[in-house]
């Protein structure tokens, strides 16, 4: 593509490459007469501006030169500056010098002009290595070099070669310093200037061919074309001087003659040429294609382009003077020439003209793109970085050929996954706020942390935190404000005497009634007096007395200023009129003390708050600390928090002190609002900051009010856990995030959980689910298996046990072993149909679990139950669905052998938490029972059963919960129905309830339309597990999950009774969510134990070992099992049990913590 | 600190040129002079080979993952001249879409941020940048070109983030952000265009950088309120744009490097930035009070700091 032009003939010469910008100079060219004759000669200096839109390039300079030029070059030898020297090949064998800075500043730039050379000058070349050396040919074999530092003396080459002729081009090798090449019509002589003499004569004698243009190799030192003009042999050659007898390579692609060619520098597999075909050409030298690769034709003009150049600094571009008076710039990229608005330049020197009509664009076919067939070299990245979500950066390289040994294996091209940490601090102290967190010692971290501290105000900040967490919250608050309970209490006590009740009436406000018993007033009136009745104030006092008219008498009474008489005839006289006279009492007494008594009253404490001077702000503090109720307590704190942050625009320390009124009213709005902004610059204050929130949230909680997660609250936690998370701290971050639904936090949150592989990420979008979001336990079990998907079927068959688990955890009844009572129904082997699709093929096969997204979507528990309790759906949906009964139909043919454990791992651990410490052991043992009072736990596919692709999708029908259509689509062979619709007694449902709240936290299972591998043994036996069902529902509905499997043999059955039983006692010991989420991973890696046992895939060794574990476990005796435990895993079977014993770590860790034991 | 987890030996044929993870970071896709696409699930620190998408004539340079809430879709674009959509459909990649409207090398594509709808830039050799859109009522796409915007060829292209950036906590005005993109080019320049209406005008042209611009990335958005743009270039150095109101820009340089340097990538908290030099070398620079300094020096994947 043309992307500049001039309108010259002249020669052209880029600007070296250590120049910016780039620059053309044109030096009018000795070959060609223009119409006029005009033998005026100039040289030029053009600006490239590629900036610009347009064909036009700036001209910078131009001078008058003496003579026209033959060749042009420009070189980056400069002694002053950095603009370089150009140098012009004239007639008569002149030289001319010209420095460019002083050209461009207008000097006379012309600095040197030797005439030693006979004849035109046709040939110049900088040498590449030593920028003061330029080669020069001109006539008679004459080959100069000179030196600019002093341009008056030349060397030459060595002795000129005989036959005289004229030199077409010397041309510097581009690796080795000292070699010049040059060519001769006949012959090309490459010279060694070291040894002054030529080194090499290159000669085609079979075709005729006048050599016009030498060019080297980029890259290899000893290779360089030759370019022919000679029209019967049109030919570039690439020859090799280590064989040098004939060419390597012949590029034939020219019609006619070829007038110069042009070596890429910076991609050696490009070089161009242009003859007297009026074309240019781009070629790869190097390819190995007969007759040469031509990878572009970049142009093709009207007459012959006599100069081709590359532009040292911007390989994309050529330059090509042209015989028809143009010099054009291409590009050697492709792309479309653009139209030049050439009307809007005419438009801005000729005001006013816009409005005439435009002319009309030449219509021209809007030329081919043309761009090489090989991308070249520069467009290649060759490393890069990417970041990933979770702090991953993503890193590729190229492995130079340096570093690879040619002929060894192929290059390994490799991306490396990185995690970056930038925040180390910020993680530990994370990591030290969350260990503090599980283990619940609040009042102990608070002090810790507070007792670290200098600042004096985040100090009391933490003790007021602390205060939070201990018994009686107020009462330490007021401590710290300096009202110590008991010393003032003392103090009055001490004051007042002994007299009964100061204590008591402090505490009781208001109960003004009855405080004096009756017995007091009758020791009053012991003396005798008159009773008058005139016009005096006493007088009307005593008259409205006497007739009972106390509204009167209180009025008299306020009149007189007799207050108190007022109020103690008005107790008696209602609660009304006790009211008023309080009120106006109140009102006109002044003094701060009668602003406390009138909040007493009133119970008004917001009065007392708006009113006090702002400095009274602890005591006001403390007023409402004592006197106010739970639920204002927050508004009123809150409220003087305000009062303080607005004073603190005058004095810091009140908003300081806002700060501790707004801990006390747990309003997290207005402290994180109130915190300093430069959380985002520190992360030691965002840490900071953030542990007090939750210190916070936690105490806020304790006292039983919800957090709500909102606001800046909400920017806050999502700025910290994105902080958390990119420094690879996906778990924990999304435990700040708890369940708000603000946008941005419930944004993050999804994120991480699909991240975390909580849920499955990718889902089929148009396709089924009406929720964007999958909640599978993908990778629960197991880190690289694609996710779980968890059979719903069999919920009624496993009715009884249903309960326990939530409903969707119920599928998976594994067939126990041949025996007919077995899990009903449900063995689900894993079904990878939709779940295949659903998770882009990578399944393995060790697809446990697969996900149905169908079920998703009908997944009560879906998407809107991540942490809730709510999904109470299943009470009303009868449980009776025989959706085992449905699936179970296709299925028919699939089942896998019954012995094949095909009980699912139970993904969700906490099924385990239902139990109520009852080991689910004992219901393994009666086989009839087992079957039918096994939980539907989960349980994890054993790799034995193949994917069973050609179960039928149901997705709604299988779903147990929406007991629509199940119970049409039974297939008649299917006996279940009967024993199905016989559940419904059964009483699971109320059992479910309470199993649900148990599980707050757990992320619903997908309920996957699954069809229960239909084991025709366990079919049958359905009617006859009727009967042992009933008497059982109550145990069932303890038993924990482990049921549906093989049974272990004996010994090994008490390995899991007594560590299941450990688990579920530790998890209803546990009271927050991090331990009850270890212990559900617990539950998982038992399962991973339970199945090598069952495989019996363990060690003697091993086992010997665990069977000890069990015994130290059973007695209680912690330390030790941990230090055997430890023994294990240094010992030689790591291999095997590294899958479960972690878990056996965390599990005994957790019960020595929360000091459970088995007894 | 750098740690690397994972060396995943694609198994390309060629050079490869790009690699990114997607939205969750559970899926990493590599594209390579080879022609082809290889997309791996990496979850858990294990890679498996999920896919090899081989529907370009040329070498892929770039990929990019568009947001979930879209669908799975992989955008890819190669020396073909072509720019492939691809979408995950029960576990199978397929070719979505194809744009072929451009006359030489697509160099860079990259989707616009989700709150924009579903929008891809993409950058040429012919000069020209792209904005493709997808118009969910019609199910079609549509092309927006803006001719001529480097002269001899658009290198990379980076969308600006949707949210306006807020001051602080707690602001929630929603605003109705403009699309905005970032370009490199061979001209040497880094130029923003914004939509105005259905056409896309050019509103800064930045001219610091004294050879061609090989990447620019704008910042994401950190909640502060100033925006960020890096340019690295084939001079060497790699330029910082900031701007309050991405109007006026001020550039600094952040450093000058040994070789060339090919990419700029910011993390996505936007505070740190990595750096791809010639020399194989990756360096992570983040900024501090005093400018922007070098955290890490990662050569080809092995941490050294």
């Amino acid at each position: 593509m043309k992307v500049k032009d001039l309108e010259r003939t002249a020669n052209i010469a880029w600007s070296p490459s250590n120049e910016h910008p780039i620059y053309l100079a044109a030096g009018t060219a000795a070959q060609q007469v223009d119409a006029s004759f005009n033998t005026n000669a100039v040289v030029e200096i053009y600006a490239l501006n590629l900036s610009e839109p347009g064909l036009d390039m700036e001209l910078k300079v131009s001078v008058q030169a003496e003579h026209r030029f033959h060749k042009l070059i420009w070189g980056s030898y400069d002694k002053s500056s950095d603009y370089g020297t150009i140098v012009g090949g004239c007639d008569g064998g002149l030289i001319e010098i010209y420095n460019v800075s002083k050209l461009l500043n207008n000097e006379r730039g012309l600095v040197a002009h030797p005439t030693k050379h006979t004849g035109p000058v046709h040939a110049l070349d900088f040498n590449p290595f030593q920028s003061n050396l330029l080669a020069s040919g001109a006539g008679e074999s004459e080959i100069y070099i000179w030196d600019l530092n002093n341009a008056s003396t030349h060397m030459t080459p060595g002795v000129k070669s005989q036959p005289y002729e004229d030199v077409q081009c010397v041309a510097w090798n581009r690796q080795v310093q000292h070699i010049l090449a040059s060519t001769f019509p006949s012959k090309c002589v490459v010279w060694d200037l070291r040894k002054n003499e030529p080194i090499i004569k290159l000669s085609d004698t079979i075709s005729r061919i006048r050599w016009k243009v030498v060019a080297w190799h980029p890259e290899v030192a000893t290779q360089l074309c030759l370019a022919s003009e000679e029209d019967q042999a049109p030919v570039v050659q690439l020859w090799d001087l280590r064989f040098a007898t004939s060419p390597l390579k012949t590029l034939e692609n020219h019609q006619r003659g070829i007038l110069s060619i042009a070596w890429c520098q910076q991609d050696a597999n490009l070089l161009v040429s242009c003859g007297k075909d009026n074309r240019i050409v781009c070629w790869n030298p190097n390819s190995n294609t007969p007759g040469g690769e031509v990878l572009s034709e970049v142009a093709k003009t009207n007459q012959w382009n006599f100069d081709v150049t590359w532009c040292p600094k911007n390989p994309a571009l050529i330059a090509c003077p042209n015989f028809d008076g143009h010099v054009s710039v291409y590009s050697v990229m492709g792309g479309k020439i653009q139209q030049v608005q050439t009307t809007n330049k005419i438009a801005d020197s000729f005001p006013g003209m816009e409005g005439y009509a435009q002319a009309p664009e030449p219509q021209q076919t809007a030329p081919a793109s043309v761009d090489l067939s090989k991308p070249p070299k520069w467009l290649k990245r060759p490393v890069g970085a990417r970041f990933g979500f979770g702090g991953k950066l993503i890193t590729f390289a190229t492995e130079t050929a340096t570093q690879t040994a040619p002929n060894q294996s192929p290059t390994v091209r490799s991306v490396f996954v990185s995690q970056v940490i930038t925040e180390p601090e910020l993680v530990n102290q994370s990591a030290q706020l969350e260990q503090a967190l599980e283990y619940g010692n609040f009042t102990e971290y608070c002090r810790n942390k507070a007792d670290l501290l200098t600042d004096q105000h985040k100090r009391n900040i933490w003790y007021f935190l602390k205060a939070n967490f201990e018994e009686d919250p107020r009462g330490e608050i007021l401590n710290l404000l300096g009202y110590k309970k008991d010393e003032i209490n003392n103090k009055l006590n001490e004051i007042v005497g002994s007299q009964a009740n100061v204590d008591g009436l402090t505490d009781q406000p208001g109960s003004y009634e009855n405080s004096f018993g009756l017995d007091q007033f009758g020791s009053l009136s012991q003396q005798v007096y008159q009773i008058k009745t005139g016009d005096d104030v006493e007088g009307l006092i005593t008259q409205a007395l006497l007739l009972g008219n106390l509204d009167a008498a209180v009025e008299l009474c306020l009149k007189a200023q007799r207050f108190a008489d007022a109020i103690i005839i008005a107790i008696s006289g209602g609660s009304e009129l006790l009211a008023r006279t309080q009120y106006k009492y109140l009102q006109q007494s002044k003094g701060y003390v009668s602003s406390l008594i009138s909040a007493l009253v009133t119970k008004d404490w917001t009065s007392v708050i708006n009113n006090c001077d702002i400095d009274s702000w602890k005591e006001a503090l403390a007023a409402t600390l004592t006197h106010s109720s739970n639920e204002d307590l927050p508004k009123l704190c809150e409220l003087l928090g305000n009062r303080l942050e607005a004073e603190g625009k005058t004095n810091p320390k009140y908003s300081q002190d806002a700060q501790l009124c707004y801990i006390c009213a747990g309003d997290f709005e207005r402290l994180v609002n109130s915190w300093s902004n430069s959380i985002k610059k520190s992360s030691n204050e965002l840490q900071e900051l953030v542990e007090l929130v939750t210190f916070l949230q936690k105490s806020v909680e304790r006292q039983g009010r919800r957090v709500e997660i909102t606001g800046s609250l909400a920017d806050l936690l999502s700025y910290y856990a994105s902080i958390l998370a990119s420094q690879g701290n996906l778990a924990v971050a999304l435990s700040y995030l708890g369940s708000s639904q603000d946008k941005q936090v419930a944004n993050l949150r999804e994120r991480l959980s699909i991240s975390l592989g909580y849920k499955s990420a990718y889902h089929q979008v148009p396709q089924r689910s009406r929720h964007s979001s999958r909640q599978s336990f993908s990778n629960y079990l197991n880190p690289v298996t694609p996710p779980v998907s968890i059979y719903n079927n069999n919920f009624n068959t496993v009715l009884p046990n249903t309960p326990i688990n939530q409903p969707w955890q119920t599928q998976n009844q594994a067939p126990v072993p041949t025996q007919p009572f077995s899990p009903p129904p449900v063995v689900q082997p894993p079904r990878p149909t939709s779940v295949g699709s659903a998770h882009g093929g990578g399944i393995s096969s060790r697809a446990k679990y697969v996900v149905d997204p169908s079920v998703h979507s009908n997944n009560p528990y879906g998407s809107r139950n991540q942490f809730n309790t709510n999904a109470y759906m299943p009470q009303n949906v009868p449980i009776n669905q025989p959706p085992a009964a449905t699936t179970t139909h296709p299925l028919v043919p699939n089942l896998p052998p019954m012995p094949n454990p095909t009980t699912f791992h139970n993904p969700l651990p906490p099924v385990n938490h239902f139990d109520e410490g009852e080991p689910a052991v004992p219901t393994f043992a009666p086989p009839p029972q087992s079957g039918w009072n096994d939980p539907p736990a989960l349980r994890r596919s054993i790799p034995r059963l193949p994917p069973q692709p050609d179960y039928v999708q149901q997705d709604p029908i299988t779903h147990p919960l929406y007991g629509t259509v199940p119970a049409q689509t039974v297939p008649p062979s299917n006996g279940f129905m009967e024993p199905i619709q016989g559940q419904q007694p059964f009483t699971p449902n109320t059992a479910y309830n309470p199993n649900f709240e148990h599980q707050p936290m757990q992320p619903p299972i997908q309920t996957t339309g699954f069809m229960p591998p239909p084991n025709p043994n366990v079919y049958n036996p359905i009617p006859n597990i009727q009967a042992p069902k009933t008497p059982t529902p109550a145990p069932v509905v303890e038993s924990p999950a482990p049921i549906q499997k093989a049974p272990l043999s004996g010994e090994h059955k008490v390995m899991q009774i007594v560590f299941d039983d450990l688990r579920n006692r530790c998890s209803t010991n546990a009271n927050n969510p991090q331990t009850k989420r270890k212990l559900e991973d617990v539950g998982k890696k038992l399962e991973f134990l339970y199945d090598l046992l069952r495989d019996d895939k363990l060690s003697p060794n091993t086992l010997s070992g665990l069977h000890q574990l069990v015994q130290l476990v059973q007695s209680g005796d912690y330390p030790n099992s941990i230090s055997l435990h430890t023994q294990l895993v240094s010992g030689p079977d790591f291999a095997q049990i590294a899958s479960f014993m972690p878990g056996l770590k965390v599990l005994i860790q957790c019960a020595l913590q929360l000091q459970v034991y088995l007894r | 600190m750098v740690t690397v987890l994972n060396s995943i030996d694609t198994g390309h044929e060629d050079m490869i040129h790009d690699a990114e993870t997607d939205f969750y970071g559970l899926r990493l896709a590599t594209c390579s002079s080879d022609n082809s696409i290889k997309i791996y699930d990496i979850k858990n620190g294990a890679h498996t080979l999920l896919e090899d998408l081989k529907a370009h004539f040329g070498p892929v340079w770039q990929i990019a993952w568009s947001h979930p809430k879209f669908g799975n879709l992989l955008a890819s674009c190669s020396y073909d001249r072509k720019v492939i959509i691809w979408k995950e459909q029960q576990g199978k990649w397929t070719k979505y879409y194809e744009y072929a409207n451009h006359d030489s090398s697509v160099n860079s594509v990259q989707f616009a941020p989700p709150e924009c709808g579903l929008a891809l830039a993409c950058g040429s050799s012919d000069g020209c940048i792209s904005i493709l859109t997808y118009h969910e009522e019609t199910n079609t796409w549509d092309a927006k070109k803006i001719q001529n915007a480097h002269a001899i060829g658009c290198n990379a292209v980076s969308w600006s983030p949707a949210v306006t950036p807020e001051p602080a906590f707690g602001n929630d005005e929603e605003e109705k952000f403009v699309k905005r993109i970032v370009s490199g080019g061979c001209d040497n320049l880094v130029k923003i265009w914004q939509e105005d209406g259905d056409k896309w005008v050019e509103v800064n042209k930045l001219e610091v950088h004294s050879d061609w611009v090989r990447d620019v990335s704008w910042a994401p958005s950190i909640g502060i309120s100033r925006h960020y743009i890096a340019s690295c270039s084939q001079d060497r150095r790699v330029i910082i744009w900031t701007s309050e109101d991405c109007k006026t820009w001020n550039s600094s340089v952040m450093h000058t490097f040994d070789d060339v340097v090919w990419n700029v990538s910011w993390s996505l908290n936007g505070n740190i930035l990595a750096v791809s030099g010639g020399d194989n070398k990756v360096s992570l620079w983040s900024q501090s009070s005093e400018g922007w300094n070098c955290i890490s020096d990662v050569l080809k994947g092995q941490s050294t700091l």
